[in-house]
């Protein structure tokens, strides 16, 4: 197993990192030779919990790769997030010409205990050199901690969801998030941990939320401008493949709308505070597409125009009892 | 008056704060030695493994005026070695100083003023504490005092020696037991701390032909090949001839494939630095206020070194008033090719702080004679290595009370002293050893003579001590017999028992 890379502009990977850094403690990397996925899960409760997959493309982060594994030349760590963004920013304060990636063995005490061949524990290192106000150079090291994943049940949890039966497809303007501050309001009240997602192509495209508690109050915030709402073609392409040719052509259905179909409304029900957690995403990414599924919402976007980095925020829908099941 | 201190600017007054914070940190207690030219204070940690000095000279001062007449014999030496300086030496808790400086508004003072008076004629009510006033700009005075305990001076030397040693010639000894000396600007450490995460507890110095490296980690807890505690380690690492000056090339110039480490805890370390920046950088702005003055690149401290398992010395003394030095026992770093870490030299220990008392009074409060017990000279004391903690019984003094006791017509001395003598009698705490210098009657200070001193300054601590039994009275006979007993089967002349450790 060999992992070289050199970098000299970390932007991207940063601004992605910070981005999902607030939502866990740890955060797996999948180093594959074209892409590098930042995958942020919960370990236990991998289909509940609001799932994050960044996808990197290596090109355009580094300018050496050298990836050698028995698995298809993958390598998967799990490493503490606060860490390696910690370590990414003091190399953007050091001014330095290029900061080197390695996985180690050796371990970072220098204390060799009974593990050494086989144990899935590691670090990366990140290393650097820079030149100081006396002009000395001054070479950086920074070990982290992380852990090999190796067993195929750890690699066969992370399969990225895939989207059936997409719904809608929304593109959300750049002030949309303002709508996230709104909500944030409700935040507090502890009996309000729902919020219903409202769409349809209806009146020239309609997004809301509603919040509601039984007997006080029935909140609905809605975006009053004009949306794209798209249908997309085909209904039985696999999700990730139809996702990638709708971002990249959108040419989803936006005529024959049909203005007194009942069916053309979906809506989904999901946590609040998934859905807040998402925030920082969507003000960040300067392309947001929302795309509304009937058992999940997932936010895909784009870091910059081009396609180099895509961050794609899933949130699955809870099933609320309704007045039937009674 | 015996003590005056004064300081009026901001950045002294800052300085005072933050040193007395640092100090704080490291012990419950913190010694005062005041002399004619410095105050110093210092504390040591109670595992002996970290001391810290700071000493402002007396320009530091605005004011300071020292008085040695008619000193109190506690906490009082002569240094005769050093042109006969006078010490006054004293410990106070930290927490009482800490709670006083730490949120000073430094902008809003006009003066702090530290008292002592000491004299043996000063009113009984003075005695034994440490006085502090502070006046605010909107011409408030506020007063505080809090009792302090007289203790022995007890200097650490280890700087002296490792300097001594340095400068002696070393060629002819091995080069793993010389001493590594360093001067590193204070920028390069301080950069790099501010990228360690606070959480990591351990630093170590490496050193290679051709470089050294400095390396901030936590050792790691693993579980069933899983990391439980694991931080990121960080190194850096320099070319020796990028420090302004140090000794490696010589020491280790030999050795092509040696490599040297030494580690020890990293935030007692990480205390001395933020001191130290805090200080050059306040000092050297108050110099030259106008000049251009680049206090990053131009400050540095200086390091001593010798061996795993020996003390490290951080030293920071080419500020004007103040210098600081830090001392850490090291260990190795416990890598395969290193021995286990020597056991630390008894000259180079860190020692609590010793109270010292002179005393013509017996106790009345020992429940028990047999646990009474007297030492001679704490000196003795002073080669027990670390981690030997030594208990005496503590014997309380108690206000005398001389119509409730016939037979205690003494000297009005005596009396007079008694009362505040309870009063700085506040618990020892864990880092604190007592010695008790218990006299013996008068009709018997042979054994005293007998105890064959052995340097000046015993024979003034003796000289004082026979003079004061001199006009001792008799205290309590039932005491006296007891002790008499027990000296025949003791060991020394006057030790009744063999000093015992508290886990005894």
């Amino acid at each position: 197993m060999k992992l070289k890379l050199k970098t000299n502009n970390t932007e991207s990977l940063k601004t992605a990192l910070s981005l999902i850094s607030s939502l866990r403690k740890y955060i797996l990397l999948r180093f594959t030779p074209d892409i590098l996925y930042v995958i942020s899960v919960n370990g236990q409760s991998i289909s509940q919990e609001p799932q994050v997959w960044c996808k990197l493309k290596m090109h355009a982060i580094f300018n050496q790769i050298e990836i050698q594994s028995l698995r298809d030349n993958t390598i998967s760590l799990e490493v503490n997030v606060e860490l390696l963004l910690q370590t990414l920013r003091n190399f953007d304060k050091a001014n330095s010409d290029g900061l080197n990636i390695r996985l180690q063995r050796k371990e970072s005490t220098g204390a060799q205990g009974a593990n050494s061949g086989n144990s899935r524990t590691a670090s990366l290192a990140l290393f650097y050199s820079n030149i100081n106000v006396n002009a000395s150079t001054i070479n950086h090291t920074f070990r982290i901690p992380v852990k090999i994943l190796k067993n195929t049940q750890d690699l066969l949890l992370l399969k990225e969801p895939e989207l059936h039966d997409i719904d809608l497809i929304i593109k959300l303007p750049q002030e949309f998030v303002s709508t996230y501050r709104r909500l944030d309001k409700f935040k507090r009240s502890s009996s309000n941990d729902t919020v219903c997602i409202k769409a349809s192509r209806r009146g020239g495209g309609f997004l809301g939320f509603v919040l509601e508690e039984e007997g006080k109050y029935r909140v609905t915030i809605s975006w009053n401008e004009k949306l794209e709402v798209l249908k997309p073609f085909q209904e039985n392409v696999e999700g990730e493949m139809m996702i990638r040719t709708e971002l990249q052509h959108i040419n989803g259905d936006a005529g024959n709308i049909d203005e007194n179909d009942p069916g053309e409304d979906k809506e989904i029900v999901v946590r609040l505070k998934d859905w807040q957690m998402a925030s920082k995403v969507v003000s960040t990414c300067k392309t947001v597409y929302l795309l509304l599924t009937a058992k999940e919402c997932v936010l895909h976007c784009l870091l910059e125009d081009s396609d180099e980095v895509e961050i794609i925020y899933y949130i699955s829908g809870i099933r609320i009892r309704n007045a039937m099941e009674y | 008056m015996s003590f005056v201190g004064v300081f009026d600017s901001k950045k002294h007054t800052l300085i005072w704060s933050k040193s007395i914070m640092a100090l704080s940190g490291l012990s419950e207690h913190i010694k005062f030695v005041i002399s004619d030219s410095s105050l110093s204070i210092a504390a040591v940690n109670s595992a002996k493994t970290s001391h810290a000095e700071i000493t402002f000279t007396n320009s530091f001062f605005d004011e300071y005026s020292v008085d040695f007449k008619d000193v109190m014999d506690d906490g009082y030496e002569i240094d005769y070695e050093n042109n006969d300086t006078s010490y006054y030496s004293f410990i106070v808790n930290s927490k009482h100083l800490a709670t006083l400086f730490r949120n000073l508004d430094a902008k809003d003072l006009d003066y702090i003023c530290l008292k002592v008076y000491w004299s043996k004629t000063a009113p009984v009510t003075m005695q034994f504490k440490l006085l502090i006033e502070i006046k605010t700009k909107s011409l408030i005075v506020k007063k505080y005092q809090t009792n302090y305990q007289p203790v022995y001076k007890n200097s650490v030397n280890i700087a002296a020696l490792y300097k001594k040693e340095l400068i002696d010639n070393q060629i002819q000894i091995e080069s793993a037991d010389r001493i590594k000396y360093l001067m590193i600007e204070q920028i390069i450490p301080k950069q790099f701390l501010d990228m360690v995460p606070s959480s990591t507890e351990d630093f170590k110095i490496e050193v290679k032909p051709g470089k050294t490296s400095f390396t901030a980690y936590t050792k790691q807890v693993l579980k069933d090949r899983d990391y439980l505690r694991q931080p990121m380690s960080v190194t850096i690492s320099l070319n020796p001839d990028d420090f302004p000056n140090s000794n490696f090339k010589e020491v280790f110039e030999s050795e092509t494939d040696y490599i040297f480490g030494i580690n020890f805890r990293l935030k007692d370390f990480r205390n001395f630095l933020t001191l130290a920046a805090f200080i050059t950088s306040s000092l050297a702005l108050n110099t030259s206020e106008d000049d251009y003055v680049d206090i990053d690149s131009n400050d540095y401290f200086e390091i001593f070194f010798k061996n795993p398992g020996d003390p490290i010395i951080f030293e920071l003394k080419n500020v004007p008033y103040v210098s600081v030095q830090f001392i850490q026992i090291t260990s190795a770093d416990n890598t395969e090719d290193q021995p286990v870490a020597k056991k630390v030299k008894t000259t180079f220990a860190l020692q609590s702080n010793v109270v010292h008392r002179i005393l013509g009074q017996e106790s009345q409060r020992s429940k028990s004679p047999s646990v009474t017990q007297s030492i001679p000279l704490p000196l003795r004391m002073m080669s027990k290595s670390i981690g030997e903690v030594i208990n005496f019984t503590e014997r309380r003094f108690q206000p005398t009370n001389v119509s409730a006791r016939p037979n205690n017509n003494m000297r009005s001395m005596s009396r007079s002293r008694s009362p505040s003598m309870s009063i700085h009698n506040y618990d020892s705490g864990e880092d604190v050893i007592t010695y008790r210098y218990e006299s013996e009657r008068v009709a018997d200070p042979e054994p005293q003579r007998q105890k064959a001193p052995t340097t000046k300054a015993k024979q003034k601590g003796k000289r004082t001590i026979i003079n004061r039994d001199a006009d001792t009275d008799y205290s309590e006979s039932e005491e006296e017999n007891d002790g008499n007993k027990k000296r025949e089967i003791s060991l020394g002349p006057t030790q009744l028992q063999r000093p015992k450790s508290i886990f005894d």
